[in-house]
């Protein structure tokens, strides 16, 4: 079912790029500017020896096309490679592709294979193997997360061991939007959660769907064999249940550390907190753009005032991550936030009379039972504030599987609600920006103009000149209010502080394709 | 004559000699005092169980705030005993729901025999074997998670269970002579049940509705700890228990206040409830 798929989320997105500017292989023109991750101890590793790593939620399948939540794509660079890779630094870089080359235009862009990589059936990786990859991920029939990302491309062609990507319009960011696409054996689909055919530095040695997949070292890769021999990923019963196996040494690694839990785990000896410099984690509450009240955006720009975001960012996110006071999507240390933007910090006044001039009375908070935590914690703050600007805020918590029914897809009407949710992306505007695009956000925000503004951007090679239309858009969405983002937060991954290699992505992404134990 | 010397009774032999509290007056005088105290929380609590502080969040426990204060600087104590209510409340309203239902749904069985008691046990054997918490999960999942939908599905869960009890006493009670000549003296069915074998199975069914009571409180608890109980800011003991779960390892009084007070409500609510039965079998003999 493509909807169950796809609805993910909570975690909608964790589409991996981190890198600001656009591709990097050799004969590329623009500039990688990436962010650049936190990893463990670079001490040296011992070959061989076994990782386990804990989630409070589990892998359910193995199709990397059909991902649905953000823990199972920590997996998949584990076992398939895309045409282009994220480097630890922030930077793309080639993984599959040896280079690649944009046309003057950047409408034409031609990938060039290596030639000594087989799937782990014994398949050579061929331009055919690419090519046909990117139909199934563009087949309306998959349950795609990149299918919007994707929409640019018009066609795929196979050119010797080239490939070639023909646009609908320029995109000088194409290597960046390929990263998550991880390319895959299509004529072996039906075993892929039995024995997938893989590309990665290690293959699939157990999966039990939603409880463990075991891996181990896959001899025949093409690249730079893995230090460890094995690596289990597995789940825990929940995140208190994770933390206290990670204490106990039962867990080498936890993916997604409770922010309750980081501010401890940073002061025991031998745990090691990582997490990006830069995020691209942010919490989204969404409202329904297309019917009142919040069509009018000065109950918007009101809900913004309300949201008392310092006692959010200190109750519910323990103080991990930055207060987002221009309601705007990136982060203000990153090299693309803009500046010129209203301020709308808490001010119980303005929002009392914006929510008067807008007539709204009352709201309902649309949150998820039992899980996230901060979640209900922010409500019940935004309860309190939004108490004193005269409006009252009903709290609803239903259960995961109900909750999205309400507002997903994108095109859903849900008046009056106000709804919890985060994006977790690379921190580049093109991704974190990506999601207001009309089609895509659930609040069913449907602006030409960031449209417009949102295209200009991505034809735009002169990283100098990008940012200044990327600044436009942001002052759009400052002004418009299209989601309330009352602050970025951190994903972070903790470790035993023997585990070496680990790094994790702007998004949030822990990679563990380099993990070793040290000597 | 010489007088023979009185022994001195110590204060120990004097306490000894004291009439002994039953075992049923203990922790029926502990429930009421669980009761009394929940119902008086306005009286008993200094603050607003919902009213917010940031600034004091996490505090511990002090002589303002007897049992520290939550992540939200709310006070825990007066949260207790506000969460008390709440819990009392649906678990009160699912017995008097599984009460209603089951005792009418056993006695009709029992009544009319054939197959309208076939049909009423096995319906009730098939809800008896859908497991609760799924059960409850689903309903409320499906209309919300109010007090009045929540002592309603735990109630509707619990009536099975009664409607068996009811069945059961109430065909030991029609055997009996009283029964017989009120029968043989002509009286309506009506009569039959509400002035014959209500009173006389009242016992046995207040022994029921202990065990019904403890019985909510672990469902009630149970959804609140899975996030489908009473929500927030509201809270009952088992929402409480699940927010205090989370911080374990920063403030472990946070769990363990609301959990000692749903151990201590169960634990004596089925020693009422042993005790009950024990006396109203020891009548019957």
């Amino acid at each position: 079912m493509k909807r169950l798929v796809a609805l993910s989320l909570p975690a909608v997105a964790a589409v991996t790029l981190a890198a600001c500017g656009s591709g990097s292989s050799e004969d590329t023109t623009s500039t990688p500017a990436g962010t650049p991750a936190e990893t463990t101890s670079g001490g040296s590793a011992r070959t061989g020896g076994s990782l386990t790593v804990g989630a409070a939620s589990g892998i359910p399948q193995l199709n990397p096309v059909l991902k649905g939540t953000a823990w199972e794509e920590a997996l998949f660079p584990l076992l398939w490679d895309g045409l282009s890779r994220l480097g630890p630094d922030g930077t793309v870089e080639p993984d599959l592709a040896t280079r690649w080359t944009p046309s003057a235009d950047n409408k034409t862009w031609t990938f060039s294979l290596r030639d000594d990589v087989r799937f782990s059936n014994g398949k050579a990786l061929t331009a055919n193997d690419v090519v046909a990859t990117l139909k199934y991920y563009q087949d309306p029939d998959t349950a795609t997360q990149l299918k919007t990302a994707l929409e640019p491309i018009k066609s795929v062609t196979a050119s010797g061991g080239d490939v070639v990507f023909r646009l609908s319009r320029p995109n000088t960011l194409l290597p960046e939007v390929l990263v998550p696409v991880k390319i895959v054996d299509t004529d072996s689909l039906r075993t892929i959660d039995r024995e997938p055919a893989v590309t990665g530095p290690f293959t699939v040695a157990e999966f039990v769907p939603g409880d463990h997949v075991y891996l181990r070292r896959n001899p025949d890769y093409w690249g730079d064999p893995a230090s460890l021999d094995e690596i289990r990923l597995v789940k825990a019963a929940d995140s208190t249940a994770a933390v206290t196996s990670l204490r106990s040494g039962d867990l080498d690694a936890l993916w997604s550390v409770p922010s309750s839990d980081i501010p401890q785990l940073r002061n025991e000896p031998s745990i090691s907190i990582v997490e990006p410099e830069v995020t691209g984690v942010y919490v989204s509450w969404e409202m329904d753009l297309s019917s009142p009240p919040f069509d009018d955006v000065r109950a918007r720009q009101a809900l913004a005032y309300a949201t008392d975001r310092e006692a959010i960012f200190k109750a519910a996110y323990y103080n991990q991550g930055l207060v987002a006071p221009t309601n705007t999507p990136l982060a203000d240390n990153s090299p693309w936030f803009a500046q010129g933007m209203t301020d709308y910090s808490y001010d119980v006044d303005k929002a009392r009379a914006l929510f008067a001039e807008a007539g709204v009375r009352e709201l309902t908070w649309w949150g998820v039972a039992g899980q996230y935590p901060e979640w209900n914690t922010s409500g019940q703050i935004l309860q309190q504030s939004l108490k004193k600007a005269g409006v009252d805020l009903k709290i609803e918590n239903r259960e995961l599987s109900s909750w999205p029914a309400k507002f997903y897809p994108a095109g859903r009407r849900f008046p009056g609600l106000v709804v919890p949710n985060f994006q977790s992306f690379a921190p580049d505007p093109y991704f974190q920006l990506s999601f207001l695009l009309r089609g895509r956000c659930e609040c069913n925000w449907d602006s030409s103009e960031f449209t417009d503004l949102f295209d200009e951007a991505v034809a735009t090679p002169d990283r100098d000149a990008r940012k200044a239309v990327w600044d436009r858009a942001q002052q759009l969405i400052n002004r418009e209010v299209p989601i309330i983002v009352p602050v970025q937060t951190t994903v972070a991954t903790a470790t035993q502080k023997d585990v070496t290699g680990v790094w994790v992505e702007g998004g949030g992404l822990p990679h563990f394709e380099s993990a070793g134990l040290a000597e | 004559m010489a007088e023979l010397p009185v022994p001195a009774v110590t204060a120990r032999e004097r306490l000894r000699r004291l009439p002994r509290p039953s075992l049923l007056a203990v922790s029926a005088g502990i429930l009421l005092l669980l009761v009394v105290l929940v119902l008086a929380a306005p009286l008993v609590a200094r603050y607003d169980p919902n009213e917010q502080d940031p600034a004091i969040a996490f505090a511990g426990s002090s002589w303002a705030h007897w049992f520290g204060t939550d992540d939200l600087g709310r006070d825990l104590f007066a949260r207790v005993l506000y969460g008390g209510r709440l819990t009392l409340l649906i678990a009160g309203g699912a017995v008097v729901v599984a009460f209603l239902l089951g005792t009418a749904w056993g006695f009709l069985a029992a009544l009319r025999r054939g197959i309208v008691d076939e049909l009423l046990m096995r319906s009730a054997d098939a809800l008896m074997a859908i497991p609760q918490l799924l059960f409850a999960l689903v309903c409320i999942s499906a209309f919300g998670a109010s007090t009045l939908n929540l002592a309603l599905v735990i109630g509707v869960l619990l009536a099975p269970t009664t409607a068996r009890m009811a069945r059961t006493v109430a065909l030991q009670e029609m055997n009996r002579d009283y029964y017989a000549a009120a029968v043989a003296y002509g009286a309506r069915r009506r009569r039959l049940l509400l002035a014959e074998l209500l009173p006389n199975t009242v016992s046995l069914l207040a022994v029921q509705a202990a065990i019904n009571a403890a019985s909510a409180m672990i469902l009630e608890a149970s959804l609140s700890f899975v996030g489908l109980g009473i929500q927030p800011p509201d809270a009952s003991w088992g929402t409480l228990l699940k927010e205090g779960y989370q911080f374990l390892y920063q403030r472990w009084e946070y769990a363990i206040f609301p959990a000692l007070a749903i151990l201590l409500t169960i634990w004596m609510l089925n020693v009422v409830a042993d005790q009950l039965g024990a006396r109203s079998n020891r009548g019957r003999a």
